[in-house]
């Protein structure tokens, strides 16, 4: 089975990725805020200035306060992050099991779709 | 107070009252631990406008949107002669006792697939009723019509004037259209609910 079959063969990766296509973030799929912040969740609860921060060093992306939150208002409806309790003003975030499986069916639908570009990128 | 405070609290306003309880003050801390910049006023802006879409219902979002379109229309119609405008006048004579004036877009195929939408994102959103779906629909038209009624009053008192159109028919002329409004809007209510089976989608209840 080569690759495109399988992504065809994934339904639900396929969608992912026509849905990244779709949506066109600024830098590809992979500067998509909601999958940056689930990426940044996976090692950890934090709030929102520190994911921002945090997607800055593992992306380089900068992500504006704006798009931040209208990102987390999606995840949180979607039920893909959890609000915990706060001390001051600023809430933390986790990542649920349902995120977490979510940014992983991202993350291989990614990794197929880089897998083949990669490979027919080679020379001949 | 300092200004960058006064400013991230500003902008934190443009948000929905609602959105604002819940996420308004991590925000406003957010904002307020860098230097605010016009990039993130602007990212801020589109987004608080974003969130508005998001949580106002259905009929408010595609009645203002129709609303903006009849008031340009109208402006236009107002200020130029209607050979010069570019569709002619939005307000037509009938051959009808009752209504004399109809907006005739109003009547088109485009406008019945906008009401039809209103009715469907109406139930998808809030899983209502098909007649209510179809009240949506009318709050739509009430709302695209408002500034066709608005002429009409200042018609009455000769603030403007629109030749061979008279004030009460133009004033009127939107609630002829809450019938046919709530016949499309229902549909689509249904419609929006074959939807939701079919395709077996969440509803996007919000309170």
């Amino acid at each position: 089975m080569d690759t495109i079959t399988a992504i065809r063969g994934n339904r639900a990766g396929c969608c992912i990725v026509i849905r990244h296509m779709a949506r066109k973030p600024r830098g590809g799929p992979a500067s998509d805020p909601e999958l940056l912040i689930l990426t940044s969740l996976a090692s950890g609860p934090k709030h929102g200035y520190a994911i921002m921060t945090d997607v800055e060093e593992f992306a380089g992306v900068a992500l504006g306060a704006g798009t931040l939150y209208t990102a987390i208002t999606r995840l949180v409806e979607r039920k893909q992050i959890l609000p915990l309790s706060a001390d001051g003003r600023q809430r933390p975030y986790k990542l649920t099991a349902h995120g977490a499986a979510v940014l992983r069916e991202q993350l291989q639908a990614m990794r197929l779709m880089a897998t083949a570009g990669l490979a027919r990128l080679k020379p001949a | 107070m300092t200004t960058p405070q006064r400013v991230a609290s500003l902008l934190v306003q443009l948000y929905p009252a609602a959105w604002r309880r819940e996420y308004g003050a991590e925000l406003e801390a957010v904002l307020l631990a860098r230097p605010l910049g016009i990039g993130t006023v602007n990212d801020v802006v589109w987004s608080a406008l974003g969130q508005h879409v998001r949580y106002a219902a259905p009929p408010v979002v595609l009645g203002t949107a129709a609303m903006a379109a009849v008031a340009a229309w109208l402006s236009v119609n107002l200020t130029m002669p209607e050979t010069m405008t570019p569709w002619g006048s939005l307000l037509r004579h009938t051959t009808m006792l009752r209504p004399s004036v109809i907006m005739w877009p109003f009547r088109s195929e485009a406008y019945v697939l906008l009401l039809l939408a209103c009715g469907a994102w109406t139930y998808i959103r809030t899983g209502t009723t098909a007649p209510r779906a179809g009240f949506a629909a009318m709050e739509m038209t009430g709302l695209a019509g408002l500034p066709v009624m608005f002429v009409g009053l200042l018609m009455a008192f000769d603030v403007v004037s629109l030749p061979t159109y008279s004030a009460l028919p133009v004033f009127s002329a939107s609630f002829y259209e809450f019938g046919s409004a709530w016949v499309w809007g229902a549909l689509g209510g249904l419609l929006g609910r074959g939807y939701v089976r079919r395709r077996g989608a969440r509803l996007e209840v919000r309170g």
